[in-house]
């Protein structure tokens, strides 16, 4: 798949490697540690040695948003894994046999996608709990129909076409027609669905901790340090504008790339 | 005609349906709402009392049953925790949550649709790359965050309103309108980058369609395809897309409530969650529910009205 560059696409590839490597930094290192409370350091404003601040514990805010943000990404990386595996078995499966399951699994689909996926994931996840894993599979399976319907899509569109049917005549096997022809065709549209759903998945966690009800204190997530910077905004503002920054930021960077995408492959408009 | 009753009939479908998960959804999830209500040291005797009283002896498709019909007459049970009916408990905050989507939704297609017809028509490669990012960066902030950020700019710095002083419509029409716009802006901005980029690439695949160059060609100038022919196709999706809005902003509000501390009905379904108080739970998802699936009725009907091909297939 042949990608042309544009400003979007390098913009997006600069601010995503070094998110990146900040958030990978940070699963191994931290300027301070992400629960090291400073009873002497509370509400310290932003300053060269806490570079965003800190918080009501004195706890380092730079430190807890780049462990919050690899929370996120960690998630998002899960629920994006989870729904493109899903939504590629079911919407190739689909797209080539088609019959009275294809009618059925993409209505029901359409269903799934009608709704705001953050309203099932909170009652869902509220009700049996947060936590990780249990965020990550239910906006994983949530997000299975948005990835079978535009994998569906293409495969329909070139089942039929000359080189499969030449293939099949050559006796080449159902399995490897799907992943040796018709897959790579799915690349195009899969690519910006991987980088939507992506930043929907940060959004959505972001919303649920917020809530209360996604990842639990004091493992530092971006949505609960939102949260509980609101109380603090009178006298440490620096607490909302950083968590809510990087928030902005990963969104932008993976949204940079996303459209960076669809123009370099002629999809996207000009 | 044929193709509006299979629509109805479809709508309808998809209301059992919604109903019906929500209902099993609440049957299996842990936590026991009897033993919640009566405390640890209820006697078994008390609690299948309470049980039969509640009608949760009764298998669970016969409940459905009975909620349904008595949801439909519009009593849609009782509060677990309050024991007051829990149509009376919706009543104030439903009509918040409906002001304020209604507020966001007029804004957002008050915002999108001239900006979006604007930015179409413009020729200047750096106009149109301004607008690109432009709509990047209104995409990448969060309603909540728009939302913090503005109680800090204006209710903070500025003190031009104090947060969490929400007054009832009914106390205030215009202080609680007042109250309400900046949550719906929150809301709207997002919402709007994402319309503004959809329509101007809608209207852009119209203008590239052949009739347009007939029309081109017979001496028309671009506005006047724009406005007479090509603007009527390339509202379809967007259509398709406001009605996604809508629903979007409606479950939004969850959150812009409790950033903004609106007693609405997001801040009652989260309380309610947390008290496991499924009454209440079931009668708000299914609600937004119901509203997702109007909302995306109407936006099919509108379509129909817009492009006839839609009508017959």
């Amino acid at each position: 798949m042949k990608i042309r560059k544009n400003g979007f696409l390098k913009t997006g590839e600069i601010m995503s490697l070094v998110l990146a490597t900040v958030i990978v930094t940070g699963f191994f290192w931290t300027p301070y540690g992400t629960t090291a409370m400073n009873a002497a350091e509370k509400t310290l404003p932003p300053s060269l040695h806490h570079l965003l601040g800190t918080d009501n514990f004195g706890r380092d805010v730079f430190s807890r948003v780049i462990s919050g943000a690899g929370t996120s990404f960690l998630i998002a990386l899960g629920v994006v894994a989870v729904g493109c595996i899903g939504g590629v078995l079911i919407g190739s499966l689909c797209g080539y046999f088609g019959g009275i399951a294809d009618a059925v699994l993409m209505r029901v689909c359409d269903a799934i996608t009608a709704f705001p996926a953050i309203l099932l994931a909170l009652v869902v996840v509220s009700l049996f709990g947060g936590g990780m894993a249990n965020i990550l599979l239910c906006l994983g399976l949530l997000f299975i129909p948005s990835f079978a319907r535009v994998v569906r899509t293409e495969v329909a569109r070139v089942r039929d076409m000359n080189y499969i049917q030449s293939a099949r005549l050559m006796g080449v096997s159902t399995g490897r027609i799907l992943l040796r022809h018709i897959l790579p065709n799915t690349f195009p549209v899969l690519l910006p669905a991987v980088t939507i759903g992506f930043n929907n998945a940060v959004l959505a966690e972001a919303s649920m901790s917020f809530l209360g009800v996604g990842i639990q204190p004091p493992q530092a997530s971006l949505g609960s340090m939102l949260k509980d910077s609101q109380t603090y905004l009178n006298t440490a503002p620096w607490y909302a504008l950083g968590t809510g920054g990087m928030i902005v930021l990963l969104v932008l960077a993976v949204s940079l790339l996303s459209e960076g995408i669809q123009q370099g492959t002629g999809r996207g408009q000009v | 005609m044929k193709v509006l009753l299979r629509k109805i009939l479809n709508l309808m479908i998809a209301l059992l349906i919604v109903t019906l998960l929500t209902f099993l959804a609440l049957q299996v999830i842990p936590g026991d709402p009897v033993t919640k209500m009566l405390g640890a040291d209820a006697t078994a005797a008390q609690a299948a009392q309470l049980r039969t009283r509640l009608g949760l002896d009764q298998p669970v498709l016969v409940r459905y049953g009975r909620w349904l019909l008595s949801f439909l007459k519009g009593d849609p049970g009782i509060s677990y925790s309050y024991s007051m009916p829990v149509a009376e408990m919706l009543k104030g905050k439903l009509s918040v949550t409906v002001i304020l989507t209604a507020l966001s939704f007029a804004m957002t297609v008050l915002i999108s649709i001239p900006l979006g017809i604007l930015t179409a028509r413009s020729e200047s490669v750096r106009v149109n790359h301004f607008f690109l990012i432009m709509d990047q960066l209104f995409m990448a902030l969060p309603p909540f965050f728009i939302g913090i950020l503005s109680v800090y700019l204006f209710g903070i710095v500025l003190k031009l309103f104090a947060p969490g002083t929400y007054v009832p419509l009914s106390e205030s029409v215009a202080g609680g309108l007042g109250y309400l716009l900046l949550p719906a802006l929150a809301m709207a901005l997002p919402r709007s980058a994402m319309t503004v980029k959809m329509l101007r690439s809608s209207i852009r695949s119209q203008m590239a369609e052949d009739y347009v160059r007939t029309a081109r060609s017979r001496g028309l100038t671009d506005s006047q395809i724009l406005h007479r022919h090509a603007l009527r196709g390339a509202m379809v999706p967007v259509v398709t897309f406001l009605a996604q809005s809508a629903a979007e902003i409606m479950t939004g509000t969850i959150i812009i409530e409790q950033v903004f501390t609106i007693p609405g009905l997001g801040r009652l379904l989260l309380s309610s969650i947390g008290s496991r108080d499924f009454p209440v739970v079931q009668a708000i998802v299914v609600l937004m529910a119901v509203f997702v699936i109007l909302v995306n009725f109407a936006a099919d009907l509108i379509n129909m009205a817009i492009d006839p091909r839609i009508r017959v297939s």
